[in-house]
C-alpha cells in the first residue's frame, strides 16, 4: 500500500452523513439527548408545584366560601322544612344546599350575567 | 467579523444546518469515533448559536465555515476531556460512507474505520480536514491554533500509521 493509494482509497469514501433525526433536533429546537433528562425532571417538578399551590388555593377558598358546619345545618334544616319536612326533602334540601356550596359567589360570576340580573330585578 | 449574524428566523437555521451539518458532523464523528456523541456535539454547536441569535452570513461563507468548525471541535474536545479519553478502541461502525456510484467493499470500509480509531486524535482529524474537508496545511494550523508544520507532520505519521496497519491486516 503505497501513500498515493492509501489517500485514494480513503477519497473512495466520505464521512457518514448525520441522522435525519439530528435535523428534527436542532430545528424544533429540542433538548439535546444527554440532556433530555433534565427537562423531564423539571417537568415534573413543575406539575407538582402547580398541583400543591391550586390544591391549597382550592381548600382555602372552600373554607372561605363554604358555612360553618352549624349554619349549614340549619340551612338545611330550613330547607328541609320549606320542602315538605320528610325524608325525601331533606335528601333534596342536601342535594340543593351541595349545589349552593359548589356554586362561585354571586361576585366572582361574570359581570354581565349579574348586570342583567340585576336588571331583571328592577 | 465570525461570517455569522444575528437572524434567528427558522428557514435561515434550516439553510444553515443543510449547508453545514453534513461536514461539522462527518468532522465530530472522526474526532470522538463515535456517531450519537457526534450529533450531541452537533446539536449543542447550533443551539448554542441559535439561542444567541445567530445564523450564517452568505457574504463571508468562508469565515463562518472556520468559525463553525472551531466551535465544533471546541466541543469535541471539551466532550473528550470529559471522558479523559482520546484514543478509541471500540470504534463506532459506520463512520464512513462510500462515495455515490463506487462499488461497495463493506471489509475495506470496516478496516479503514477501524485503522483510523487507532490513531490519535490529532492525526484523525488532520486526515478527516485534509482528505475529506479539502484544507490546506495552513487552513488547518488556522483551524487548530499550532503552526503548519505541525500540521503536515501529523499528516504524514497519520498516513504512515494508516499504512502499516492495513498492511498488517492485509
Amino acid at each position: 500500500v503505497t501513500v498515493d493509494h492509501l489517500e485514494d482509497v480513503l477519497r473512495r469514501y466520505r464521512p457518514a452523513r448525520p441522522p435525519e433525526e439530528l435535523r428534527r433536533r436542532v430545528l424544533g429546537g429540542g433538548p439535546s439527548r444527554s440532556r433530555a433528562w433534565i427537562y423531564s425532571i423539571a417537568a415534573a417538578a413543575a406539575a407538582m408545584t402547580f398541583y400543591l399551590l391550586t390544591d391549597a388555593t382550592y381548600r382555602r377558598v372552600l373554607s372561605a366560601t363554604s358555612p360553618t358546619v352549624g349554619g349549614r345545618e340549619a340551612a338545611v334544616a330550613a330547607m328541609t322544612a320549606d320542602l315538605g319536612g320528610d325524608d325525601r326533602a331533606r335528601l333534596e334540601a342536601e342535594r340543593l344546599i351541595r349545589t349552593i356550596e359548589s356554586a362561585a359567589p354571586i361576585d366572582a360570576r361574570m359581570p354581565d350575567v349579574v348586570a342583567i340580573e340585576e336588571a331583571a330585578r328592577e | 467579523m465570525t461570517g455569522l449574524r444575528r437572524d434567528g428566523s427558522r428557514e435561515r437555521l434550516a439553510a444553515l444546518y443543510d449547508t453545514w451539518a453534513a461536514s461539522l458532523f462527518g468532522y465530530a464523528a472522526l474526532i470522538l469515533v463515535d456517531r450519537a456523541a457526534a450529533a450531541d456535539a452537533v446539536h449543542q454547536v447550533f443551539l448554542k448559536l441559535t439561542r444567541a441569535g445567530f445564523t450564517i452570513d452568505e457574504r463571508s461563507p468562508a469565515m463562518a465555515a472556520a468559525y463553525l468548525r472551531r466551535a465544533v471541535r471546541n466541543e469535541c474536545y471539551s466532550r473528550l476531556r470529559a471522558k479523559k479519553r482520546s484514543i478509541v478502541v471500540a470504534v463506532d461502525a459506520h463512520l464512513l460512507e462510500l462515495v455515490e456510484g463506487l462499488d461497495d467493499r463493506p471489509a475495506e470500509r470496516l478496516a479503514l474505520e477501524q485503522a483510523l480509531g487507532e490513531l490519535p486524535v490529532e492525526q484523525r482529524e488532520v486526515v478527516h480536514l485534509k482528505i475529506w474537508e479539502g484544507l490546506t496545511f495552513q487552513e488547518i494550523a488556522a483551524l487548530t491554533g499550532e503552526p503548519a508544520d505541525t500540521a503536515a507532520s501529523r499528516y504524514r505519521y497519520a498516513i504512515e500509521k494508516l499504512r502499516n496497519i492495513l498492511s498488517a491486516k492485509a
